[in-house]
């Protein structure tokens, strides 16, 4: 049945309210999320202000991030040497130079004392991170106490050339060399 | 092969918590999938271990392999109806993106951020830890090799006081070094990602997205927390499966549905299976579960949820038992069992903890926003009894935390000490938790269901004032 024109003026202005209406709302929804957002962004600044979330995020994200992308290539090596200084790249050395079956005699107490702080080479005290380092290849610290025998020793400040049963012409500070002579 | 092994523990954890859980919406999915099944498979090992057999990648694969099929079928043929189920109307996606605004897209992107960033820092450097360094990743490297956890470092006790640790840490890490991964950092940034997905989750079920997204933001931003969850250690995990433990009770106390409750014991399970401190939070639910039993008298549940909880600690406590000429050296302390009253070392304690507490490099203002909080829900408090349980799980998890530093008797290291530098982190679970009632507290439920109802998109103008 066709429309009387009152009843198309009538959905005409429905049509205008609605839309109006829709308009207003789209309207009041982005000034009400403006408003959020600029409540939000000024708790966020104040939330900065604090020591504790300072630190979080200028120290722990944003200066890590710069570090990281700085240094995507480094390797792991490196990284721990950053860490653990000579100790690192000494072990590495080791591990490098040694089966996997080896058994290595590290220095005693006293010998690591004798190096400067700076070397970081107080680790070498250390079993755990000897272990670490070094595992799957076993260590020991006194030959008389431990019950394995070492195949091989980590020459450290120019101590354990006296453990080796053959002459070493060119003596190194640090070095790993074979118990027995393998020529 | 180390994509697999991620998608093996993401796959058998989301089966498991699919068949105890067939209600779990997409984000406690995508949240708990990883946790669960990554605990599930350290199980596996060590079941694998005690049995005789060499953890290696055949065995435990076909474990996994093993137990998938089994959930599967459970799966099929108990949830056989939901499974059709599965689709975006399922998931509410539609409804969920209806209820995006301002607030929520500017967290969440912070959120991410923030995420990534750590992520990235954590993936870049190598262990460094002492703890990570001298127990869980050098105990890893020689389970993935030998295939057993009485190794030779056991043997001849070359790995730290972790080896005595309940083994999910160093079980999780052995399999990521047993499927090729060289950095097992992987492990503590999956945990992470989890708990803040997890996290939100849960208070999305309680409260709403605004709300949710908002107090997830200030979750993840608790600074120790956050600083800590990028090394190698068990504390992070830890916090998050208690705390989410606890929190999945909560949802379950109002809500009622069964999926939670049960989600609650699996993830205080794990957390009792990570390190032997995590009875403080079974400890707590379970009284709080025992009080709500008298009322319900449904004693079935208790004693499901009991077991179901504390079985994988009282396993460890009975492995160490049954092993104790060999793994006694590791053990770091012994609990003394008379109550102690020694009036100068309990001042001393609580001292510390209460500036440990209240330091704000450490938790940032979430102990300060707890406090003013409750004070500011009196009326509600008084009133309604609102949250009651709730703060009182919270108080109880510190004052537990507070009467076992008091009952340790330590073998190499003092009170002190561990009171300036672990004591920090045994916090991080009980602060995941204030974080929680911040969301969830009358005062802060009512605002944002306001502001959440200000912030929707229009889709209906004429109706929706």
């Amino acid at each position: 049945m066709p429309k009387t024109k009152p009843q198309q003026k009538k959905e005409a202005k429905k049509k205008q309210d609605k839309s109006k209406s829709t308009q207003t709302s789209a309207l009041s929804f982005v000034l009400k999320n403006a408003a959020a957002l600029l409540v939000l962004a000024l708790v966020l600044n104040l939330a900065l202000t604090r020591p504790g979330y300072n630190w979080l995020w200028n120290s722990l994200i944003k200066k890590n991030l710069e570090m990281v992308n700085k240094n995507a290539s480094m390797t792991d090596e490196i990284k721990m040497e950053i860490k653990y200084g000579l100790f690192a790249k000494y072990l590495q050395h080791i591990k490098q130079n040694t089966p996997e079956n080896a058994v290595i005699l590290l220095p005693p107490e006293n010998v690591v004392d004798g190096i400067p702080e700076k070397y970081k080479m107080k680790y070498l005290k250390n079993k755990f991170y000897c272990t670490y380092f070094l595992y799957p290849r076993q260590i020991v610290f006194d030959q008389t106490k431990d019950n394995q025998e070492a195949t091989h020793v980590a020459i450290v400040n120019n101590w354990g050339y006296e453990h080796l049963n053959y002459p070493v012409q060119k003596k190194q500070p640090l070095a790993i060399l074979p118990i027995r002579n393998q020529n | 092969m180390t994509i697999l092994a991620l998608l093996f523990a993401f796959l058998l954890g989301l089966m498991l918590l699919y068949a105890f859980h067939p209600k779990a919406k997409l984000m406690e999915l995508i949240g708990f999938s990883f946790p669960i099944g990554i605990g599930t498979i350290t199980l596996l090992m060590f079941a694998l271990d005690v049995l005789g057999l060499k953890i290696n990648v055949l065995n435990t694969s076909i474990s996994i392999v093993s137990a998938c099929i089994g959930i599967g079928v459970y799966v099929f043929f108990v949830h056989k109806e939901q499974l059709t189920q599965i689709s975006a109307k399922r998931f509410e996606l539609n409804a969920s993106i209806k209820d995006l605004n301002v607030v929520w897209l500017g967290c969440a992107a912070i959120i991410v951020f923030v995420l990534y960033g750590i992520s990235k820092k954590s993936l870049f450097w190598p262990t460094f830890a002492t703890d990570a360094l001298t127990s869980f990743n050098l105990y890893a490297k020689a389970i993935a090799r030998e295939g057993t956890l009485q190794n030779s470092l056991v043997l001849n006790q070359h790995v730290g006081g972790g080896a005595a640790y309940p083994p999910l840490y160093s079980l999780s890490l052995a399999y990521a070094m047993m499927f090729g991964f060289k950095l097992t950092k992987i492990i503590p940034v999956l945990f992470f990602i989890s708990l803040t997905v997890g996290f939100y989750a849960l208070v999305k079920q309680n409260t709403n997205s605004t709300n949710a997204i908002l107090f997830t933001l200030v979750m993840i931003t608790v600074p120790e927390m956050l600083a800590q969850s990028a090394i190698n250690i068990t504390s992070v995990p830890q916090s998050a499966y208690g705390a989410l433990g606890v929190i999945a009770f909560f949802t379950w106390l109002s809500n009622k549905e069964n999926g939670y409750l049960i989600l609650s014991g699996v993830l205080l399970a794990f957390n009792g299976w990570i390190r032997s401190e995590g009875i403080v939070f079974i400890t707590v639910v379970f009284l709080l579960l025992s009080y709500d039993t008298l009322k319900t008298r449904d004693y079935k549940k208790l004693a499901v949820f009991t077991v179901l909880s504390i079985a994988p600690f009282l396993i460890w406590q009975l492995y160490l038992r049954l092993n104790h000429e060999l793994m006694d050296p590791f053990l770091q302390v012994e609990i003394i069992k008379m109550p102690l009253f020694d009036g100068e070392k309990l001042s001393k304690i609580v001292g510390i903890s209460k500036y440990n507490l209240l330091s704000e490099t450490y938790y940032g203002l979430v102990i300060y926003g707890f406090l003013l909080v409750v004070v500011l829900n009196v009326k509600f408090i008084i009133k309604n009894l609102d949250n009651v349980g709730l703060i009182l799980a919270i108080a109880l998890i510190i004052v537990f935390y507070l009467g076992l530093i008091n009952q340790l008797q330590l073998r190499y290291d003092s009170v002190d000490n561990i009171l300036k530098y672990s004591a920090k982190r045994f916090f991080f679970g009980p602060i995941i938790v204030m974080c929680f009632y911040l969301s969830n507290n009358a005062l802060m439920k009512k605002a944002f269901e306001y502001i959440h109802n200000q912030l929707r998109y229009p889709l209906k103008p004429a109706a929706d004032s």
